[in-house]
């Protein structure tokens, strides 16, 4: 049974996309999606204390379970738990959940100046490995369930790159 | 009378300088010129010897962060018995990426010793650590004894100033350039550039020996995958060749722009494009833009 949902903004501020987590519709339509954990971890943004305590788990009278952090060193844990994923757009974050197979929303922040997080994200949607949205259109976009019927995103290949130096280098 | 003679020499001074100083222009802007990969034909290592090389001197630039992870997961797939010894270049404040270089080698002795294990690979972990406490010294003996001995080396980890700092204004960001490159060049000429001898196969008897160790040219490679700082070390390499160091000589430039750069190249790689001797790209589109780089699919 789908679960866990983890919000992730990697060692990025994006408030805006923290703000919409912790509200209380997004977190009501996750549940109405069936999801009964969501774990925020918010990085430098700020977390609103009456939607959720800053340390522990709380049931919400939305249904949900709420679990905020600021960072841990290694998300895999969390990532590995997770039934879906909401990320930022940073390349590190979505490498590690689409590794992981996870269904995958994108968030790209439209405050970043140079915006190519926008061009990855929607590079890879067109493909269907995930989902690509702003924080204007995610509640659509779940509502959509799109992330339901994703492509499995193709393991690493490392010998692309060995094959390629070893030609070059002459081995 | 005495002005008539001061003005008299200072315009002297003026055209000495001038003639010494356009010619001298104009030659190191030709020097820089050819330099430059896309206008000299650079050494077809594949077609040109037809001996296998010994092995690769591999110099690795790690730039903290999401670089670091994507250029050791190129480097987890390299045959490291080929891509011997490998000198990883850090940022001076980058404990992190030192932390993850030891991790992958130990992964990477542990594959090598199950693949030769009649050889009686040498430890491996010792090295590392010893390079990162005792910095330059205990580095040259280790280079010395991989040269000398042809053993296997395990690796070795520098740090380097940071070209430029996040944040940093444009303005101060050549000072801090020029620091790095100060650094950068003695490192670059210790770690990458080859003897003679190393670089060209016993002539003749290359072929007839192709087996034999004593008789294989040894090649040398730099990889980089941003950001700024690399800068340093690519202006290094451009720099040994004009001075005049061969080509064969100087280490391969090889710059991977990230898997996250799909439309446009990241400033690194825009740095690096004309400076590099390869210049590979993780998505299709860029390379209608930037002919001279290769795609050969998602590398991370």
């Amino acid at each position: 049974m789908p679960g866990t949902v983890l919000v992730t903004v990697g060692s990025t501020q994006f408030d805006k996309l923290v703000a919409a987590a912790s509200s209380p519709s997004l977190q009501h339509l996750l549940n109405s999606l069936g999801y009964s954990h969501l774990i925020i971890q918010h990085g430098k943004s700020p977390i609103s204390s009456t939607t959720t305590s800053t340390t522990d788990s709380t049931s919400l009278e939305s249904g949900l379970q709420v679990i905020t952090y600021t960072y841990k060193s290694s998300l895999r844990e969390d990532m590995e738990e997770a039934d879906l994923i909401i990320s930022h757009a940073g390349s590190g974050s979505i490498l590690e959940a689409l590794r992981l197979n996870k269904k995958l929303v994108v968030v790209v922040n439209e405050d970043l100046m140079d915006n190519h997080q926008q061009e990855l994200g929607d590079a890879l949607h067109e493909q269907h490995y995930l989902v690509c949205c702003t924080v204007s259109t995610l509640e659509k976009t779940l509502l959509a369930k799109e992330y339901e019927s994703l492509e499995p995103f193709p393991q690493p290949d490392t010998t692309r790159f060995s094959n390629f130096l070893d030609a070059r280098m002459g081995f | 009378m005495d002005q008539h003679l001061a003005g008299n020499l200072a315009l002297a001074t003026a055209i000495t300088l001038a003639l010494i100083g356009i010619p001298l222009t104009l030659i190191l802007a030709s020097r820089l010129w050819s330099s430059l990969p896309q206008n000299r034909p650079r050494h077809t290592t594949s077609s040109e010897s037809t001996t296998r090389p010994l092995a690769c001197t591999t110099t690795i630039f790690l730039g903290s962060g999401g670089h670091t992870a994507e250029m050791l997961q190129l480097v987890s797939g390299l045959d490291c018995a080929h891509y011997t010894p490998r000198h990883y270049v850090v940022g001076c404040d980058d404990s992190s990426s030192v932390e993850k270089v030891h991790r992958l080698e130990t992964l990477l002795a542990a594959k090598s010793v199950t693949r030769t294990e009649e050889k009686g690979a040498r430890s491996r972990s010792g090295a590392g650590t010893g390079t990162e406490a005792g910095a330059g010294i205990t580095t040259n003996r280790l280079i010395s004894d991989i040269k000398s001995n042809r053993s296997e080396l395990a690796y070795t980890v520098h740090r380097i100033p940071r070209s430029r700092h996040v944040h940093q204004s444009m303005l101060t960001t050549p000072f801090t350039l020029v620091k790095s490159l100060l650094v950068a060049m003695p490192l670059i000429k210790r770690l990458t550039c080859l003897t003679k001898s190393e670089a060209h196969s016993n002539t003749g008897a290359g072929k007839a020996q192709s087996t034999d160790a004593a008789g294989r040219p040894r090649r040398s490679v730099l990889l980089m995958n941003g950001p700024g700082t690399c800068l340093a070390l690519a202006l290094a390499v451009i720099g040994t060749r004009m001075a005049g160091v061969p080509d064969d000589q100087t280490p391969d430039l090889v710059f991977v722009e990230s898997f996250a750069r799909v439309k446009t190249l990241s400033l690194a790689g825009r740095l690096l494009y004309p400076l590099c001797d390869a210049f590979l790209v993780q998505w299709p589109g860029l390379v209608q833009q930037y002919p001279r780089s290769k795609y050969i699919g998602t590398l991370v």
